[in-house]
């Protein structure tokens, strides 16, 4: 145990060297504004109720008292790998039958740390399968609401939880299956594929993928791995390589091998570049997404910005769904349909015609899909009933519009002195006509 | 309207160390740290009918794990409410009509063209897939700054909330992937 330390110490020390040697190139920005770290920030173990899991250290490294709240939570997985979790009651509750996180609330001084012990609750047998959560970590200033205007920020860090419940009857399975392959343009005229993979077995599994490139011939011009993370059962994730190397204008086949124990599956993909190193692309998103201001129970239309940044023309397929302001409740719903492609580099405006709803608050959350995934995704809360008057928003709009309304003035002024001259003119000469 | 919205920025000083070394001494084990933009963010005495975009605010992390960062609000709309310098006012509160709006606009020193969004309750990702922070045999790790600025429109419609102001509260949240 002394040795262990020993070593611990030697290596931190030698860390600490490194640091002050290269210190400059390590830190692109070496900034010392402070803030919180955690270490551990990932805890994988094989568990049983009432086990405790490895502490997570929390370290205050800012120049002021910190109130820190940690809690348990049940986490899902998303697309990227980073976890989805829930901070309503709900989730605080099944985040307690979960992991028990002591000690939940502390105070903790300027430059100091302190640990935190979770320990395994399991209401439920998980024998032979996987639990995923986070251990969720809030921290704010202490005493900072006793100063006026003078707000503090929160910082939430997540440490991930992945546990395993081991059994001799039910052996645990890590499957990691391919399902899909995407490719996109990177800088530089590199590659950007992304395989889809999906956890198909009880626990998380960590697959390795690899990808070769092969042209018409079937020569293969490009190698790359896939970037390797863990995968939870049920989830989807997608996998990055690049293909850094410009490959010449032409038609090639991608291809990714999955490798997930000893299960190997494998997809492809045929792609077809337009010139050297260069693959259509699009790339929509929402450019903007106006918070709507309707009346109660008034047919309303809010105007969706949409901007495609990528190379190719991309179809507007998504959307969208009226909800209550804390999203729980679902009022309406439809799909974004109709709107003709954006081009490469365009920008579009689609109006979203949304029928009446009551007056308060409500969400409004736009989807936008491709690909069989979700590209982009924008909510707004907006308040619907007697919003500010007719007076009220033209002002807000003449604000928002100075050189439009100033040069609508000057138009409009010019129009009349032009037409004010012309009439003098005619005036005069009918006037000496007569005379 | 005059109100103050001060968001969320304010408090935390200068570090004892430097972000970098505490996430290197960390040895093997995965680590995160999230730092604070450095100055306060107090958007002052605002006009009706202007656009007020502040300076910009660093975020600083440090990681040996891919993660992400995302940005939320404490009110449900985003919109700035009376706050009384304890707690915000309970019965019949002023709210600004417009959500306070957020974009990034730098990543690592690089300028990044903004997209604004209006804030809420819900987290939104200030940047996807973004990898380690760089580190050195899994041991020194690197920073990353994330540059970010907020918008607040203010309209016609906007009260002065004197002897009160406006808060709204901003929350990082700083998650490794799995």
């Amino acid at each position: 145990m002394r040795s262990r330390h020993l070593l611990s110490r030697a290596v931190a020390t030698l860390a600490l060297a490194l640091v002050a040697l290269i210190g400059g190139a390590a830190a692109p920005s070496a900034r010392a504004d402070g803030g919180v770290l955690i270490t551990p920030s990932s805890v994988a173990a094989r568990v049983q109720a009432g086990d405790r899991l490895r502490p997570v250290r929390v370290t205050n490294t800012t120049g002021r008292d910190l109130d820190v709240v940690a809690t348990g939570l049940v986490a899902r997985q998303e697309l990227s790998g980073l976890p989805v979790y829930g901070l309503g009651p709900r989730a605080r509750r099944d985040g307690r039958a979960f992991v028990r996180v002591r000690p939940a609330r502390f105070t903790l001084r300027a430059g100091r740390s302190r640990a935190v012990v979770a320990t395994v609750v399991a209401r439920r047998p998980q024998t032979g399968r996987g639990a995923y959560g986070v251990i969720l970590f809030e921290a704010v200033p202490r005493r900072a609401s006793a100063a006026r205007n003078a707000v503090t920020a929160r910082l939430r860090l997540t440490a991930n939880l992945l546990l395993t419940y081991p059994s001799r009857s039910r052996p645990a399975t890590a499957l990691t299956t391919a399902t899909g392959l995407r490719a996109e343009q990177a800088p530089a005229r590199a590659l950007r594929l992304l395989v889809r993979v999906r956890g198909a077995g009880t626990i998380h599994g960590r697959p390795a993928a690899r990808l070769r490139i092969r042209d018409a011939r079937g020569r293969v011009v490009g190698r790359a791995t896939f970037a390797t993370g863990n995968v939870l059962p049920g989830a989807d994730r997608e996998l990055p390589a690049v293909v850094a190397r410009p490959l010449p204008a032409g038609r090639y086949t991608a291809r990714a091998v999955v490798r997930s124990g000893r299960s190997v599956t494998t997809v492809t993909l045929p792609l077809r570049l337009v010139a050297n190193g260069t693959l259509p692309t699009p790339d929509l998103r929402i450019a903007a997404l106006p918070v709507p201001q309707p009346g109660s129970d008034r047919a309303f239309t809010a105007q969706l910005e949409l901007v495609n940044r990528g190379t190719a023309a991309a179809p507007v397929r998504g959307a969208w769904q009226l909800r209550s302001a804390g999203g729980q409740q679902l009022l309406a719903s439809g799909a974004i349909s109709g709107a003709s492609a954006v081009p490469a580099g365009g920008r579009r405006t689609v109006e979203l015609r949304l029928p009446g709803v009551s007056e308060g608050r409500r969400r409004l959350v736009v989807t936008l899909e491709g690909g069989g995934r979700e590209l982009d995704r924008r909510e707004v809360v907006f308040r619907a009933g007697d919003g500010p008057g007719r007076w009220t928003r033209l002002e807000d709009w003449a604000a928002a519009h100075v050189p439009l309304v100033l040069g609508g003035c000057a138009a409009l002024l010019l129009a009349v002195c032009v037409s004010a001259a012309g009439y003098t003119l005619r005036l005069r000469r009918r006037l000496a006509a007569t005379t | 309207m005059a109100g103050t919205v001060a968001v969320a920025c304010t408090a935390l000083a200068a570090a004892p160390a430097p972000a970098h070394a505490l996430c290197s001494v960390s040895l093997l084990s995965p680590c995160l740290q999230l730092s604070m933009p450095a100055s306060p963010l107090a958007l002052g005495t605002v006009s009706a009918g202007t656009t007020t975009v502040t300076a910009q605010q660093a975020l600083t992390v440090s990681s040996n794990v891919a993660y992400g960062v995302k940005v939320s609000t404490d009110l449900v709309d985003g919109r700035p409410k009376e706050w009384t310098g304890a707690a915000y006012v309970v019965a019949a509160p002023k709210i600004l009509a417009n959500a306070l709006e957020v974009a990034r606009t730098s990543y690592d020193g690089t300028p990044t063209t903004p997209v604004w969004r209006a804030l809420n309750s819900t987290p939104y990702l200030l940047g996807t897939g973004l990898g380690p922070t760089g580190c050195l045999i899994g041991l020194l790790c690197g920073t990353h700054d994330l540059g970010v600025r907020y918008r607040l429109r203010s309209s016609f419609s906007d009260r002065r909330a004197s002897p009160n102001s406006y808060r709204i509260q901003v929350t990082y949240t700083a998650d490794h992937a799995f």
